[in-house]
C-alpha cells in the first residue's frame, strides 16, 4: 500500500510523461507557423554560439561574437529558443533520433507537459485527486491549447512558467526553500516571455495579506515585514525618480555596471536579504509570506540577465529596446463578429467572448461555474487564500488583454496563462456537480460511490472536447467551440478563420502529388523560413520553385483571412479564374484555397 | 441531506450544478458527433454541377448560403457566376434574372430564417427544391433584375481617360491594350475587394493635389437608371485621415450636371449614386481627386439599367 503523497507524486510524474509523449506522438501533422520558423532559425543560431563557445571561448564572449549569433530575434528572451537549439543539435544532428522540427520542439513538449502535474497538484489540494487528474487532462483537451503545446513558441511555455511560479509561491507558504525556488521560477518565466512581468502583480497582494496576518500580534515580525516591503517600495520609488529626473535616454545611458542604478539594486537586494534573515529568525510564517517576493525581485533580474548573452555587454539599452518593442507592438488585423478590428480601442468583451467561442463548451461552463463559486465564497468570506489565488490568476491575463488599448491579435494564446487556473476551477465545479448527482443517485442506488459518479461526469465532459481536439488540433488556430457552432458556426458569426499560416500543411500532399515538375508555387503568407523548414523536414518536393507573389506563380495556396481577400481576388485576376483546384476545407469552411494559373 | 430524505438547499444547488454539467456535456457530445455528418460529399457537388450545366440560362447566378460555403466553386460549371461573401444574402444581383440558391441548411448557425428575410423580397421560387445529400438547390426568379444597357467596364477601351488640372488643362493617359496608364496609376478593370465583396470594377487612382483623374464616356445609351457604385479597395477604406492619408472625392457628371461623392477617410462601405432617365447619347464623366493620393485606391462601376421587364 503506497501512501497518499507517494501516489500523488506517481500520478504527477505519470501525467508529465504521458503529456510529453502524446505531444511527441502527435507533432508531425502540425505545420510551422510564421513565428515558429523564425524561432527555429534563432534557436539554431544560438546553439551554434554554444558550439563556438567551446571551440573559441574568448572570441565567442565578445559582443561581436555574441551578436553574430544572438542578434536574430532579440524581440524575445532566449530561454526557450536556447533549449530548442540545443535539443536540435543533440536529438537531430548528433543522435539522429528525430526529424529537425521534432528535435526543436522537444523542449516545448517537456515544458508544456509540466502544466499537467502542476495543475494536478494544485487541484489535489483544493478538490481532491480525481478532480486533479480531470483538471490536468482538460488543459490538453482544449484544441487551441493542445495545438500550441506542440510549437516551438513561447505561449504555452509562459503559461507553464507562470503556473510554476505561482505553484512555488504556494509551496513556499508550507515548505522550506521553496521561497528560493519561487525566485528561480520567476527568473525562468522572465526568460520565457514578457507576460512574466505581470506575475508579481498577482502575488504581491497575497504576500502582503499573508504577511500582515502572520505578523499580527508579533511586533518584531510586523516591523521586519514592513521593513522588507519598505526597502523594495523605497527602491522602486528611487528608480522612478531617477527615470523622471534623467529621462529615459539618460537613465539608460548612465545605467552601467558601476553606476548608481546598479548600486541601488544591490542595496535593495542586500537590505532586503538582511531584513529577511532577521525575519526568518523572528517568525517563520511571516518570512514565508514575503520571502518568495524578495527572491523574485533578487533572482528574477539576475537570471534574466544571465540567461541571455545578448544582454551581457549592453544589459540596459537592450532590455529597454526589448520592453519598448512589446510596449509599442503594432496591431494585426483581426476578424471579430463580422468586423475587421484594425486599431484600438478594441471591444472590451473580446477576450471573454473569444474564450467562450473557442474553449470547448463542456469545459468552459464548469470554468464559469468554478469562478462563480469562488466569487460567492469570497462574498461569504469563506474562500481560502489558495482558492482566491487560483481565481485571480485565472482572471488576470484575461483582464490585461481585455484592455481596449492592448493589441488583440494572436487568438487566445496571449491569455493562455489564465487557462490552467481556469481548468482548476472547472475541476471544482465538476467535483461539486458529481457530489450533487451522487446525493441524488444514492437514494436509489445506495452502493453507488461518489468517485464513480465523478469519473462518469468527468469523462462525459471531456469526451466532446477530446473529439474536437482529435479532429482539428493540427489546425488549432481554426478551432471553435460548440457555443460558436464549431468552425461552420464561427464562420457564420464572422470570426477569424485562422492565423499564423500553418494550415498550409493541409494541401501540401496535394501539391506534392499534383504540381508539375519545377512548377512555380506560392504558399501565401508563408515566408522563406517556413518554406525551407517544409523542405528540410521532407514535407515538400525539392524540384518545385517557390516564389513569393501571385504574379510569379503558377500555383497559389491562398490562406483565407478576411483581411486578405483582396489578395485572393488578385489571384482571380492574375490567373483568369475564380475556380480553385483544391483546398483545405475544415467542416466545409475554406482555410487554404489552391488556384492554378490557366 | 435531511433525515427525511429530502435534499437540503446546499445539496439541491450541487444537484443543479451536476445536472447542468450533464446536459451541457450531452449537448456538446451530440454536436461533436453529428458535425461530420453535415459535410458535403464531392459526389453531391458534382450532381449539382451536372444539373446546373443542363438547366442554366444566360444571366443565371449561384448564390451560396451560408455565404462562406465556397468549396462549391471547385465543382460548379465554368462561366456560371458564384456569389458568396459576408453580406451576400441581401445582394440585389441586379443583372441576374434567375438565382440558384445553393444551400447547406444543416450547418450550425446557418440562420435559414435570417437568410430568407434578406433574400426573399422580390424573389419567387421557381419549381421545387432539390436535395443532394446535405445540399439543397432552389431556383428563384429575381424581381430585382434589370436589363443592363450599359457598362463602363465594357466601354472603358473607347473612353477618354485623362488627368485634369484645376485650370482645365488635360494630360491624356495612354491605353496599354488592357488599361489606361495615368500619372496616379493604371485605370483598368479588375477584381477588387470592396468591404468583403468581390467586384469587377474600374480602378481609379487620384493623381494627388488638386488635379483629378477623369474617365469620360460619350454616346452612353439611354437608361432608366444610371448607377454609380464606388468604394475604396481592400483595406484602404479603413485608413483614417492623417498626415499621410487624406480624404478623397469622386465626381459623377451626366450631361454637365455634377454630383459629388465624398469619400472621407475612413469609409468602409460601398457608396452609390444614381441618375434616373438619362437620354441616349449622354456624356458621362467620373473623376477622382485626393490631396494626398497615397492609399486612395478607388474603384467604381458605372452601369446603365433598363426598365424592369
Amino acid at each position: 500500500m503506497i501512501d497518499d503523497a507517494k501516489l500523488d507524486r506517481r500520478i504527477a510524474w505519470g501525467l508529465f510523461a504521458a503529456g510529453a509523449l502524446v505531444l511527441l506522438a502527435t507533432e508531425k501533422p502540425v505545420g510551422f507557423t510564421r513565428d515558429e520558423s523564425v524561432y527555429f532559425y534563432a534557436a539554431e543560431s544560438y546553439a551554434r554560439w554554444f558550439q563556438s563557445l567551446l571551440a573559441s571561448p574568448s572570441e565567442a564572449l565578445t559582443d561581436a561574437g555574441i551578436t553574430r549569433n544572438w542578434d536574430v530575434n532579440h524581440e524575445h528572451p532566449a530561454l526557450m529558443k536556447t533549449l530548442f537549439g540545443l535539443s536540435f543539435v543533440l536529438l537531430h544532428e548528433k543522435l539522429g533520433l528525430l526529424r529537425p522540427a521534432a528535435a526543436f520542439r522537444v523542449p516545448a513538449f517537456l515544458v508544456a507537459a509540466m502544466i499537467l502535474p502542476l495543475v494536478f497538484l494544485f487541484v489535489r489540494k483544493l478538490f481532491g485527486r480525481g478532480p486533479g487528474i480531470f483538471a490536468a487532462l482538460s488543459f490538453f483537451l482544449v484544441p487551441r491549447q493542445f495545438y500550441n503545446a506542440h510549437l516551438s513558441c513561447f505561449d504555452v511555455p509562459i503559461a507553464a512558467m507562470w503556473l510554476l511560479t505561482v505553484y512555488g509561491f504556494w509551496q513556499a507558504q508550507e515548505k522550506p526553500r521553496w521561497w528560493l525556488y519561487t525566485g528561480l521560477f520567476f527568473g525562468l518565466a522572465l526568460g520565457t516571455k514578457h507576460n512574466a512581468y505581470f506575475i508579481p502583480l498577482t502575488l504581491i497582494p497575497f504576500s502582503l495579506v499573508l504577511g500582515w496576518k502572520a505578523s499580527a500580534g508579533k511586533p518584531v515580525a510586523r516591523s521586519l515585514f514592513l521593513g522588507v516591503n519598505g526597502v523594495f517600495v523605497y527602491g522602486a520609488l528611487l528608480y522612478a525618480l531617477a527615470f523622471v529626473a534623467l529621462e529615459r535616454s539618460g537613465f539608460e545611458r548612465t545605467f552601467l555596471f558601476l553606476s548608481a542604478q546598479t548600486a541601488l539594486f544591490l542595496a535593495m537586494v542586500g537590505a532586503g536579504a538582511w531584513l529577511l534573515r532577521l525575519l526568518w529568525q523572528a517568525d517563520q510564517a511571516t518570512f514565508r509570506a514575503v520571502a518568495p517576493l524578495v527572491a523574485m525581485a533578487a533572482l528574477g533580474p539576475v537570471i534574466f540577465y544571465a540567461h541571455w548573452p545578448y544582454l551581457w555587454h549592453h544589459p540596459v539599452d537592450r532590455t529597454a529596446w526589448y520592453l519598448d518593442f512589446h510596449a509599442t507592438h503594432n496591431n494585426y488585423t483581426w476578424f471579430y463578429l463580422g468586423e475587421l478590428l484594425r486599431d484600438p480601442p478594441f471591444p472590451l468583451d473580446y477576450v471573454v467572448n473569444v474564450t467562450a467561442l473557442t474553449v470547448p463548451t463542456s469545459l468552459f461552463v464548469p470554468m464559469v461555474l468554478g469562478l462563480a463559486w469562488v466569487a460567492v465564497r469570497v462574498w461569504k468570506r469563506e474562500a481560502s487564500w489558495l482558492e482566491v489565488l487560483v481565481a485571480v490568476n485565472g482572471l488576470v491575463s484575461i483582464a490585461i488583454i481585455s484592455h481596449p488599448q492592448v493589441p488583440h491579435f494572436g487568438g487566445v494564446k496571449h491569455w493562455f496563462p489564465s487557462m490552467p487556473f481556469l481548468a482548476m476551477l472547472a475541476a471544482g465545479s465538476v467535483s461539486r456537480g458529481a457530489s450533487g448527482l451522487w446525493a441524488l443517485l444514492k437514494r436509489r442506488m445506495p452502493l453507488m460511490r461518489e468517485a464513480r459518479v465523478f469519473a462518469v461526469l468527468a469523462v462525459l465532459l471531456g469526451l466532446p472536447a477530446l473529439v474536437a481536439t482529435a479532429r482539428v488540433y493540427e489546425f488549432g488556430t481554426s478551432a471553435y467551440s460548440e457555443l460558436a457552432g464549431g468552425l461552420p458556426g464561427a464562420a457564420s458569426l464572422g470570426m477569424q478563420r485562422q492565423f499564423w499560416a500553418n494550415n498550409v500543411t493541409g494541401v501540401l500532399p496535394w501539391i506534392n502529388a499534383n504540381a508539375r515538375p519545377g512548377e512555380r508555387v506560392y504558399l501565401h503568407e508563408n515566408h522563406n523560413g517556413q518554406v525551407n523548414d517544409y523542405l528540410r523536414n521532407g514535407m515538400l518536393r525539392r524540384d518545385l520553385r517557390f516564389v513569393y507573389s501571385t504574379n510569379e506563380a503558377d500555383l497559389v495556396a491562398y490562406q483565407y483571412h478576411q483581411e486578405f481577400r483582396e489578395q485572393e481576388f488578385q489571384i482571380w485576376e492574375a490567373f483568369g479564374t475564380t475556380k480553385p483546384v483544391t483546398g483545405l476545407y475544415l467542416d466545409e469552411t475554406p482555410q487554404i484555397v489552391v488556384y492554378r494559373r490557366k | 441531506m435531511s433525515d427525511t430524505g429530502t435534499l437540503d438547499r446546499k445539496t439541491r444547488l450541487l444537484v443543479a450544478e451536476g445536472l447542468l454539467l450533464v446536459l451541457v456535456a450531452l449537448a456538446c457530445l451530440v454536436f461533436q458527433l453529428t458535425l461530420p455528418s453535415k459535410a458535403v460529399a464531392d459526389a453531391d457537388y458534382e450532381a449539382v454541377a451536372r444539373l446546373l450545366a443542363a438547366e442554366r440560362q444566360p444571366g443565371d447566378v449561384v448564390l451560396l448560403h451560408p455565404w462562406w460555403t465556397e468549396r462549391a466553386r471547385i465543382f460548379l460549371p465554368d462561366g456560371l457566376p458564384v456569389v458568396g461573401f459576408q453580406g451576400s444574402d441581401g445582394a440585389p444581383l441586379t443583372s441576374a434574372p434567375r438565382i440558384w440558391v445553393l444551400d447547406q441548411p444543416k450547418q450550425p448557425r446557418a440562420g435559414e430564417g435570417e437568410f430568407l428575410t434578406k433574400f426573399l423580397p422580390e424573389r419567387t421560387q421557381v419549381g421545387a427544391e432539390r436535395t443532394f445529400g446535405n445540399l439543397t438547390l432552389r431556383l428563384f426568379s429575381n424581381g430585382r433584375f434589370r436589363p443592363q444597357v450599359f457598362s463602363a467596364s465594357e466601354a472603358l477601351a473607347r473612353a477618354q481617360v485623362y488627368v485634369e488640372s484645376p485650370d482645365g488643362s488635360r494630360r491624356a493617359c495612354a491605353w496599354t491594350g488592357r488599361s489606361w496608364r495615368c500619372p496616379g496609376g493604371e485605370v483598368g478593370v479588375a477584381w477588387h475587394e470592396e468591404h468583403f465583396e468581390p467586384r469587377r470594377c474600374i480602378r481609379l487612382m487620384p493623381p494627388g493635389g488638386e488635379a483629378r483623374t477623369v474617365v469620360e464616356l460619350d454616346q452612353v445609351p439611354a437608361s432608366d437608371v444610371l448607377e454609380l457604385l464606388a468604394a475604396y479597395t481592400w483595406e484602404q477604406g479603413y485608413y483614417r485621415a492623417s498626415a499621410t492619408i487624406s480624404d478623397a472625392e469622386l465626381g459623377f457628371e451626366v450631361n454637365g450636371v455634377t454630383q459629388p461623392l465624398p469619400m472621407p477617410a475612413p469609409t468602409i462601405e460601398q457608396k452609390r449614386l444614381e441618375v434616373r432617365g438619362t437620354p441616349d447619347g449622354s456624356t458621362v464623366r467620373v473623376w477622382s481627386k485626393a490631396r494626398i493620393a497615397t492609399a486612395r485606391d478607388l474603384c467604381f462601376e458605372l452601369t446603365g439599367w433598363g426598365k424592369a421587364p
